[in-house]
């Protein structure tokens, strides 16, 4: 499966709306749909609110189960924060979903 | 000619227009009680013809964010009712704090609601709660305070925790009225307070609402509360909601040994006070407080570029 990155701050305004979240979850899903692995880019964002989870990662979670976040999803040019934060996301919402 | 000459002798005491005052508060209740009392609700048009608001501030000592946001939203109520909001009788000092962010153009509506920089480094624009910049909000807090006084430093929980409370008066707050937010820093507490404030439904009544929908058995106004800061609890107002943003607020106050106060319908959290108490008041809506010791930011953090798995 080819890798193909999301620089996150091209795709969304900001890091805090679930519109940008909507608009991520979009880029997300054309990658997933063409059985790539999306690579999202935090370079220069140094936080995200749970709305904005919810609207991307969560609804991937939500339509297409934990086993795609796993084998499809990684990250890149994240500050150790900010990939607590989402980690801690992940592993929250997939308790819920479980 | 009657009727004209009827018409040009107004009595003097209806002629006049409505002064409230505001004042110092030594305490939550006093504030509850005087914004119950002042609300545009409370007008009497027959006594009060004039739709002028005179917001008198001669008793007025000291202002913090907690008192500038739920002013805020008293004033846009008035405002939404065709009033016009005079200051009067402020102080010098007084004057220079409420000059620092342009509040008399915010009372004449020439508030241009942007990010344009104060008068005063340490304050932030005061702000209305717009959809289309919350986005932006929480990024541009963030940039002028670490710009301004925090070079260096994180200030990623300041941004995280407005996005997040923003959010909640977005989603979930159901007020006719926009929330307001104003965040300052205090350069002799070290601390940056960052106040919300809606006129909503308020947190408690949310909850129960939802709860009476689901045909669940209602809580006490206090364990409503408490159960709307449960991680993964939500009402749902909106399909995106999960119940984790009261949680992310929480734990970045507590990272940065801070401090929260949550006012919402007749109850009070404050986070170093153990459990949630009900006053004899209600207040009309939700107001947060938050207080950041900035002595506990933590440095900038190096961008990893090393590919990372989610699990």
């Amino acid at each position: 499966m080819k890798n193909q990155t999301i620089i996150v701050k091209n795709i969304c305004k900001g890091t805090f709306t679930n519109a940008d979240g909507v608009a991520l979850y979009c880029a997300i899903v054309r990658i997933l749909d063409a059985s790539g692995v999306v690579v999202l880019s935090f370079n220069e964002i140094d936080a995200v609110s749970s709305s904005f989870l919810n609207s991307s990662i969560g609804n991937i979670i939500d339509e297409r189960g934990i086993d795609t976040l796993r084998n499809q999803i990684k990250i890149t040019h994240y500050t150790p924060t900010l990939a607590a934060v989402v980690k801690k996301y992940i592993a929250s919402y997939s308790l819920l979903v479980v | 000619m009657a009727a004209k000459i009827r018409k040009n002798i107004i009595p003097k005491k209806i002629a006049k227009s409505k002064t409230i005052f505001f004042r110092d508060f030594d305490g939550i209740d006093n504030l509850i009680n005087w914004i119950n009392t002042n609300r545009v609700n409370s007008h009497d048009y027959k006594k009060h013809l004039i739709k002028i608001l005179n917001i008198n501030f001669s008793r007025v000592r000291h202002l913090k964010p907690y008192h500038i946001t739920p002013l805020s939203c008293l004033i846009h109520e008035y405002q939404s009712k065709g009033f016009k909001i005079k200051v009067r009788q402020a102080t010098d000092l007084i004057n220079g704090y409420l000059n620092s962010f342009d509040f008399g153009q915010f009372c004449d509506k020439k508030h241009q609601n942007c990010f344009l920089p104060t008068k005063d480094p340490k304050t932030f624009p005061l702000w209305k709660i717009e959809e289309n910049k919350i986005a932006l909000y929480p990024n541009e807090i963030e940039k002028y305070f670490e710009r301004n006084h925090f070079n260096g430093k994180s200030l990623s929980s300041l941004s995280i925790s407005l996005a997040e409370m923003l959010n909640n008066v977005f989603d979930h707050s159901d007020s006719f009225i926009p929330g307001y937010t104003f965040t300052q820093y205090n350069s002799q507490t070290k601390s940056i307070i960052i106040s919300v404030c809606d006129f909503g439904i308020g947190i408690p009544n949310k909850v129960n609402g939802y709860l009476q929908s689901k045909k669940e058995q209602l809580l006490s106004n206090a364990d409503a509360l408490e159960k709307a800061f449960q991680n993964s609890f939500s009402t749902k107002s909106k399909p995106h909601n999960r119940g984790f943003g009261w949680d992310n607020i929480l734990s970045n106050v507590k990272s940065l040994n801070g401090r929260i106060l949550v006012l919402s319908n007749n109850c009070l959290y404050v986070s170093n006070q153990k459990g949630i108490f009900e006053r004899s008041v209600y207040f009309p809506g939700t107001l947060v407080v938050i207080w950041l010791d900035t002595r506990n930011l933590p440095e900038q953090e190096e961008e990893l570029t090393v590919e990372m798995d989610l699990f």
